[in-house]
This record gives C-alpha cells, structure tokens and sequence, in this order.
C-alpha cells in the first residue's frame, strides 16, 4: 500500500514526471501521520485483543483507518496545545516530556501517564548509552556533551536550543 | 522561529527514532505539536518521544472500543462507524467528536 494517497490515481498518467508528483505526499496544510504506520498499530492492538480464535482476523476497512489517524492527530493537537499553556504558564519557552504528561492529566488521560515514564525512562536510558558511546551526535540537549559531566538532568529548563 | 528552525535539524539528525521498528515519526510529530497553536516555539527532543507512545496508547483504547462496537453489531471487520461509535460513548473523546463527523456517513 503506497503512502500519501497515491493510490488514489486511478487515471494513467501522462508523464513519469507526473506520477513522482503524485506518489510524493502532496504538502498540504494538514500534516498526516504516515498511513502504514497507523495500520501496523491498529493490527498491533487488534491482534493484543483477539486473544480467541474467531477474532483473530479483524480487518479494518479504510475508512476506519483515516478515523484512527485523523484522531491521533487531533489527539498531537489537543494535548500539545495544552502542554504549551502548561509551559508558558511556567515561563519556560520549551515544550518538554513533562508538560505533555500534565497536560495528559489535565485532558482526562491520566492511565497513560505512567507506561508514557517508562518509556521516557527508556529513551532516557539508551540515550545515555549513547552519549557515552562513540557517536557522538548531539543529543537532547547539549551542544558540547563529550566533556560535561553532567547526565542530562538540568530537567527542561528551556536550554534547548 | 529562528531557533526553532536550527532546532529541527538537531532533532532530526540528532535524536535517533529509537522508539521501536513501528513507531509514528518523530519530526512529523514535532510538526504537528507546532501546528497546534500560533506560539508554540521550542519543543524538547523528548515531548515527540512521548507523543509517540502516547499516541499508540490512544490508538489502543480507540480500536479496543471500535472493535466492541463492530462484535456488538456482530461484524468481523472495523468500519468508521465503529469508530464513531467508540468515540461518541467515551466521555473522554469528545474533542474527537468532529472526526467522526467530518466523514459524512454512506
């Protein structure tokens, strides 16, 4: 399945040209999450529920599709609209891990919370890993880390630049 | 949003998509976060990571909802109005309200 909706093009085109345009997602106003990503999650989750035999094969029509995508990104929207009340309220300029997580609270979602740290605990974790590692990219949030003592945990102080 | 700008090629070169072989996108994250009100200015490498999982959670409890409205109507196959369904019977997701709405039904 193409992303981008570039399934879309029933008609043949006119020029090669013509169909990289159109296989390339248009960049419209509206930003999408990519199509088979929200699939594979949505498979994922159906296959955690179908612990039984008969509903092991739910399939999902395209539409429902579109409705799980769209509402994720509505869900990006809300919650970082809140999370940026949040921030500014703390007169910070940056966005961090734990604005999102009250602003999850704040929303009503407070059962993701928890799983959300244990997975910001990971990140955190195989970050580290790799900052002491040999690659030495920049990281979250430090332009010079090779020398700095410091782990990182100068909490979001907006130094994030 | 000078900053901003020299900020997203650090975070798209600099923060790995380490978040699992299927997980949405993080710079398509920060831009959506961006997107969401005319003022938001620096966004911390990690809020994309906890995006992306939170938004795998929410996908999860809408599909566990959709697919209880689909074995209620004895179907083996998730439709829209499923959705629809799960979202207008969980309080929770009223800010989704115009979603499910926005698709006009068949």
């Amino acid at each position: 399945m193409a992303e981008g909706g570039a399934g879309k093009s029933g008609e043949a085109p006119a020029t090669v040209e013509a169909t990289m345009t159109i296989k390339k997602a248009p960049r419209a106003e509206v930003e999408e999450l990519p199509k088979a990503i929200v699939r594979r999650v949505v498979k994922d989750k159906l296959s955690q529920l179908a612990s039984g035999g008969e509903e092991e094969d739910v399939s999902v029509q395209k539409d429902a599709l579109l409705a799980f995508s769209e509402s994720t990104r509505i869900f990006i929207h809300y919650v970082s609209a809140t999370a940026n009340d949040i921030c500014k309220e703390s007169k910070r300029q940056t966005i961090n891990a734990d604005d999102v997580l009250k602003a999850l609270e704040e929303i009503d979602f407070p059962e993701f919370v928890e799983p959300l740290k244990v997975a910001l605990e990971d990140f955190r974790r195989k970050n580290a890993v790799k900052k002491s590692g040999s690659k030495g990219r920049q990281t979250k949030k430090r332009k010079v880390d090779e020398l700095s003592t410091k782990n990182g945990e100068d909490g979001g102080d907006g130094s994030d630049e | 949003m000078r900053q901003a700008g020299a900020y997203s090629s650090m975070l798209v070169g600099g923060v790995s998509g380490r978040t699992g072989p299927h997980s949405l996108p993080l710079a398509r994250i920060k831009r959506i976060m961006k997107r969401s009100s005319e003022d938001v200015r620096m966004i911390s490498a990690e809020a994309p990571v906890v995006f992306s999982k939170a938004c795998e959670l929410l996908i999860g409890v809408l599909v566990r909802r959709a697919w209880a409205a689909a074995f209620r109507r004895k179907r083996r196959t998730l439709h829209k109005e499923d959705v629809a369904a799960a979202v207008t019977n969980t309080d929770v997701f009223d800010f989704l309200a115009q979603v499910v709405l926005q698709q006009q039904p068949k």
